[in-house]
């Protein structure tokens, strides 16, 4: 009895010598997602020898016990030692899919449907009197909901110059994923693609958090410009999961409306000319016979009692003639309504024109 | 495969312009020959009637003698130059006006080059993790605008180190080359607004109109011709009709009636209609009459209700700014220039070249033709009144090296090369709609591998497949202010498995799948409205993307979602903006429908406006999911964002002070691998202010942040604050001085200096210079202590 014993302790030694001989590794979890993927493993050639021969890799749904795909690469030599399987060989299979869902779907978009897998890795002999190897990986291939950005919201107005910049990782998140920004200036009718091959102005990578602070290292992101910002998320070196190009324009203040540029008109002409209509500016020329460096002008509120306007705008003179621009976009006028300018020059007497405010924008 | 070359993408450009000539020729426009003689007696008619009229209502004075000589004198001037400007309108019909005056084959525009150059100091290798050996980033663009027989063309060549450099890039990824056919556009539209009077059109087009209704006119004297001589032959009397009743351009119907009836009984008295009853040829002929009449109003409104009439007719009479707006329409145009302009075949072949772009270009083709990706090759579309014709080809370029480098691609093997057609409607239809058809090639060649530039993306194994797509697009006003797009694509394709004899049984046709059911659920739909309900904008949407549906053209399509979205905005009144959008998706991942994922994402912005220096706004945005991400149970998640933002002015030391606000909170929830939830939480506060101090901007800016997080550096909770002043030392320098303090919270204290500088020298060159260093004063963890960070751009226009 103990001598049956010992040749089949000795038997079964023989066996895993003669398994472990040829050993394939394989990462389900992040290689066998796609069919591309499953040309991305390891083979180990303990014999000494260089061995001709095929693999052939056969995937099953194991709940349903859908067959997927069987794929058989071309007549290889592996050389002893450890070794990445060369990816031209594998590039050059064959693929046959079967008649399922799980298959058809397979073969359509090339990655597998979330589920449970058997992968089996088998490397026929080309010598036949040779032996044949096998090892098996199950997995579940989990789904994953994609990366998406969250803030600044695509298309966004925004009025910070250092943003926080938020998205959701794909999910289910996993610990030990990281995320790598780019974010790049889009240039005046450019499309958010040219993020693809635009020179980086922000570039952060091992990101272990789902936003960031704008770092303050870096210099602000400036007003009225618009910015593109893409993130991905990667796990052991490989990209696990893009997010869509979205851009946001940094702008706080209205954009400057635009001002006439229709001709100056004296200012004394003006005296009898009760429909002057205002758009956005006044303009009018002034002769400035002293050395005086500021006008001296009020604006009343003609409906509001002759109130004088606070908070005029500055405006500076030369001596001599001066094309005079006073800007009436800040000034908080309504439209449609009627002011009087009241100019005071020195030692002569006043210059009164009333005139009607509009805000239109021009052809 | 090897990458495509200059002399390639010239030779498919020509090939294009070859086949563009001929779908010229094939989709010619009806081209109206130019009738000279003819026209030339119309508008001459017209202008002799016109005369005739108006001298008809010239009375010369009676009595004074003298008088009467002098004002004929002045009106005969009048009249000479009412003749004058008719002959230079009728000049303009009858011949040809050259529409570019200078025939050089080559004008140069504005050249603009810019180099950019970043140094970034990154001593812990936080900041640029496997970029770290990067140190330094700089590029380069050197653009112009050229006008190559009056074509507008945009070129530009750049690059930057590490990727796209002269000696790891292909040339052509390098390269733009863009036809710019909007501006051409306008430069014709202004031109022939410059060179062709609108009094020219408006009498050409009075002539189309007096054409067709000379034709209306003809065929209803005919049917009344027909009338009265049947009534001639049985009662052997005339039905007489007054002058110019057939004028179709008369208006009053009413007085057109009681002219024919009152030709059937010429007496005139109360007792003429008692007097004649029971006389038949009497009633027959006011029965005749009847019958003109309505043959009249009939041919009336048949005229009136021509298409081309109705269509001639709006656009009249032509002032400038009406002249203007028809120019704008494109088929309008045409049809100005080929009757009135002079172009060369080229120049003309390029009013319908809508797009012409080679080296590497952005493509946005929509949802299911080709989107978020860059071509390297050729894209091209001509498009006429009738029809449109495009055609694409190019290499994969969408390789993110910034963001990939050092990375395996996991996400998808991108096409090696793709080509296209499409197919559709023109210019003159209501419905723009195409069909379009791509075919995207897969190939393990070596751009896709791990080259020796470090920066480039690491792909796997590709094997040989030919993918492709076929999308369908419509586009249409169902009423004015409602817009619907329809969106519909199928998807097929598989691998092309060449190994060996041995494969010859398994080896597949790529586009059996086009019919067979082998990709289920191989199709993609997606239906938008836009419109204006009840004063507000409204867009819903619903969008369905099949399990099976693989589009290469645009990887960031979500295979297994249904989506329905709806989005109202609305301008309560002067100050209040509402905008509100809602979406749901459910999304199952595998056919068994074992993992899904379901979200319901809401966003609320209210804006007010108070006036143009104040205003506030809140937005409030949440997503909340459930999902089976695992064999064994389900999950909840959220994420949500509450903001309050707005700016507001006050005054101090008699200046204005303006001031933006944003407080915002932040939460995230979501499901992690291993059971646990992922959750974050943070609040922001910003307010910065600024006001001029001698008219340069003195700014202070304030940042608070409170986050959850203490370990990833630019996450942390932090607060810092800035004051910056920017004033010009000479005329071409402005200055920019910065001074901070940083904390952040579980890492250090920082003091920071900024530098800016901005020259402009030689009036073309300017030059811009960042110097930002932060010294720590309070250190947690060396890694970023201390920071350097350089920046310089020069840009050269000339």
């Amino acid at each position: 009895m103990k001598r049956i014993y010992s040749i089949l302790i000795g038997f079964l030694f023989v066996c895993q010598i003669s398994y472990g001989q040829f050993v394939i590794y394989f990462q389900p979890e992040i290689y066998g997602r796609t069919i591309d993927g499953l040309g991305s493993f390891q083979v180990q050639n303990l014999t000494g020898a260089v061995m001709s021969g095929q693999i052939v890799i056969t995937v099953q749904e194991t709940v349903t016990k859908s067959p997927v795909v069987t794929i058989t690469t071309p007549l290889t030599n592996i050389q002893p030692g450890t070794a990445n399987f060369p990816r031209n060989v594998y590039a050059g299979s064959l693929f046959r899919f079967s008649s399922n869902a799980y298959a058809s779907i397979t073969n359509q978009t090339k990655n597998f449907p979330p589920g449970q897998y058997s992968f089996c890795y088998q490397f026929v002999n080309g010598d036949k009197q040779g032996d044949d190897f096998e090892n098996c990986f199950d997995a579940e291939i989990q789904p994953l909901v994609p990366l998406a950005l969250i803030y600044p919201a695509d298309g966004d107005k925004i009025c910070q110059k250092r943003p926080m910049l938020t998205w959701q990782p794909p999910i289910p998140f996993n610990a030990s994923m990281r995320f790598r920004l780019l974010l790049t200036e889009k240039k005046e009718g450019e499309a958010v693609e040219n993020l693809l091959v635009n020179a980086p102005l922000l570039l952060l990578d091992n990101i272990t958090t789902t936003s960031i602070n704008y770092p303050s290292g870096h210099p602000d992101l400036k007003e009225g410009k618009t910015y593109v910002w893409q993130v991905i998320a990667y796990q052991n070196n490989v990209v696990m999961s893009r997010s869509e190009m979205w851009e946001f324009t940094v702008q706080c203040n209205e954009p400057q409306k635009q001002l006439p540029t229709d001709s100056y008109r004296e200012l004394k002409l003006l005296m009898n000319g009760n429909h002057y209509i205002a758009n956005r500016s006044l303009k009018f020329s002034f002769q400035n016979n002293y050395n005086i460096r500021k006008l001296s002008y009020t604006i009343y509120d003609i409906g509001n009692g002759m109130k004088p306007l606070k908070y005029c705008p500055e405006v500076t003179l030369t001596t001599g003639l001066n094309k005079v621009d006073i800007d009436l976009t800040e000034m908080e006028l309504e439209p449609g309504k009627h002011y009087l300018l009241k100019v005071h020059p020195f030692n002569e007497p006043d210059i009164q024109v009333r005139f009607i405010f509009e805000d239109k924008d021009f052809e | 495969m090897n990458s495509m070359s200059i002399r390639h993408v010239l030779a498919i450009a020509c090939l294009l312009l070859m086949s563009n000539i001929i779908v010229v020729t094939a989709y010619s426009q009806e081209k109206i020959p130019m009738k000279s003689d003819s026209l030339k007696s119309k508008v001459k008619g017209g202008i002799k009637r016109e005369l005739a009229g108006m001298k008809g209502n010239v009375r010369l004075p009676e009595t004074d003698t003298l008088l009467p000589l002098k004002e004929w004198k002045n009106m005969k001037g009048e009249f000479n130059g009412l003749l004058n400007e008719p002959k230079v309108i009728q000049q303009q019909l009858l011949s040809k006006v050259a529409l570019f005056d200078d025939a050089k084959f080559v004008k140069p525009g504005k050249v603009n080059a810019s180099v950019e150059y970043t140094f970034l100091q990154d001593t812990s290798g936080m900041e640029l993790g496997s970029l770290k050996s990067l140190g330094s980033v700089y590029s380069y663009d050197l653009s112009t605008g050229l006008a190559l027989f009056e074509l507008p063309v945009n070129f530009s060549f750049r690059g930057m180190n590490g990727v796209y450099t002269s000696d790891y890039t292909s040339f052509n990824k390098l390269l733009k080359f863009n036809f710019d056919h909007k501006k051409y556009m306008q430069t014709i539209q202004s031109k022939v607004a410059d060179k062709l009077d609108p009094d020219a059109l408006t009498a050409l087009t009075m002539n189309r109109i007096n054409a067709i209704k000379s034709n209306y006119e003809k065929s209803l004297r005919s049917e009344i011709e027909t009338l009265q001589n049947e009534y001639a032959q049985k009662y052997k009397s005339t039905v007489k009709l007054p002058d110019g009743v057939t004028d179709l351009s008369k208006n009053d119907l009413s007085v057109l009636k009681s002219r024919l009836m009152t030709e059937a009984n010429p007496t005139i008295g109360a007792m003429a209609d008692s007097a004649m009853v029971g006389n038949e040829a009497y009633e027959k002929k006011r029965e005749v009459l009847e019958k003109i009449y309505q043959k009249i109003a009939a041919g009336k409104e048949k005229f009136e209700n021509n298409k081309l009439i109705k269509q001639l007719k709006a656009n009249l009479p032509f002032t400038r700014d009406s002249y203007k707006t028809f120019l704008k329409q494109p088929a309008n145009l045409e049809k100005v220039v080929d009757e009135h302009m002079e172009l060369s075949t080229v120049q003309r072949l390029f009013m319908n070249m809508t797009k012409l772009d080679m080296g590497q270009n952005a493509l946005k083709e929509g949802d299911f033709s080709l989107q978020n990706v860059i071509n390297t090759g050729v894209n091209t579309e001509f498009k006429n009144k009738k029809a449109s014709v495009g055609v694409i080809y190019g290499r994969n370029n969408n390789l993110n090296n910034w963001l990939q480098s050092g990375l395996t691609s996991g996400v998808a093997n991108e096409y090696s090369s793709m080509a296209g057609f499409k197919l559709g409607s023109g210019t003159g239809s209501a419905v723009q709609q195409y069909i379009a058809v791509n075919f995207f090639d897969f190939k393990d060649f070596s751009q896709l591998g791990a080259g020796d530039n470090p920066l480039q993306s690491k792909y796997m194994a590709v094997p040989q497949r030919r993918d492709a797509t076929i999308s369908f697009h419509s586009d249409f006003e169902v009423a004015p202010k409602h817009k619907v797009i329809l969106d519909v694509s199928r998807s097929f394709g598989s691998y092309t498995n060449n190994m060996s004899a041995d494969s010859q049984v398994y080896k597949a046709n790529p586009y059996n799948n086009l019919v067979g059911d082998a990709g289920k659920a191989n199709y993609a739909a997606m239906v938008d409205y836009k419109g204006e309900i009840l004063n507000s904008d409204v867009s819903v949407f619903v969008k369905k993307v099949g399990l099976g549906y693989n589009n290469p053209g645009n990887i960031l399509l979500r295979a297994g979602e249904t989506k329905l979205g709806f989005g109202v905005s609305r301008k309560v009144n002067k100050q209040l903006t509402v905008r509100y959008n809602i979406d749901y998706s459910k999304r199952d991942f595998d056919p068994a429908k074992i993992y899904t994922n379901k979200a319901l994402n809401n966003k609320l912005q209210l804006s007010y406006r108070i006036n143009r220096n104040n205003r506030v706004a809140l937005t409030w945005q949440h997503t909340g999911y459930r999902s089976k991400l695992f064999v064994d149970g389900a999950s909840r998640g959220s994420n949500s964002r509450l903001q309050a933002d707005g700016s507001y002015s006050v005054r101090a030391w008699g200046k204005k002070i303006t001031n933006n606000v944003t407080i915002s909170h932040q939460q995230m929830n979501v499901p992690m691998l291993l059971g646990e939830n992922y959750k974050s939480s943070s609040m922001l506060l910003m307010h910065a202010s600024s006001i001029a101090i001698n008219k340069n901007p003195l700014m202070l800016t304030l940042l608070l942040n409170r986050s959850n997080n203490k370990d990833y550096l630019f996450n942390t909770s932090m607060f810092s604050s800035e004051v910056s002043y920017i004033y010009p030392v000479t005329a071409t320098v402005r200055l920019g001085n910065s001074v901070g303090y940083y904390d952040n919270t579980g890492w250090n204290k920082q003091l920071g200096v900024k530098q800016q500088v901005s020259a402009i020298l030689i009036q073309k060159l300017n030059i811009d210079i960042d110097f930002t260093y932060k010294k720590a004063v309070a250190t947690i963890r060396p890694e970023l202590a201390n920071q350097l960070f350089v920046s310089a751009g020069m840009h050269l226009n000339f």
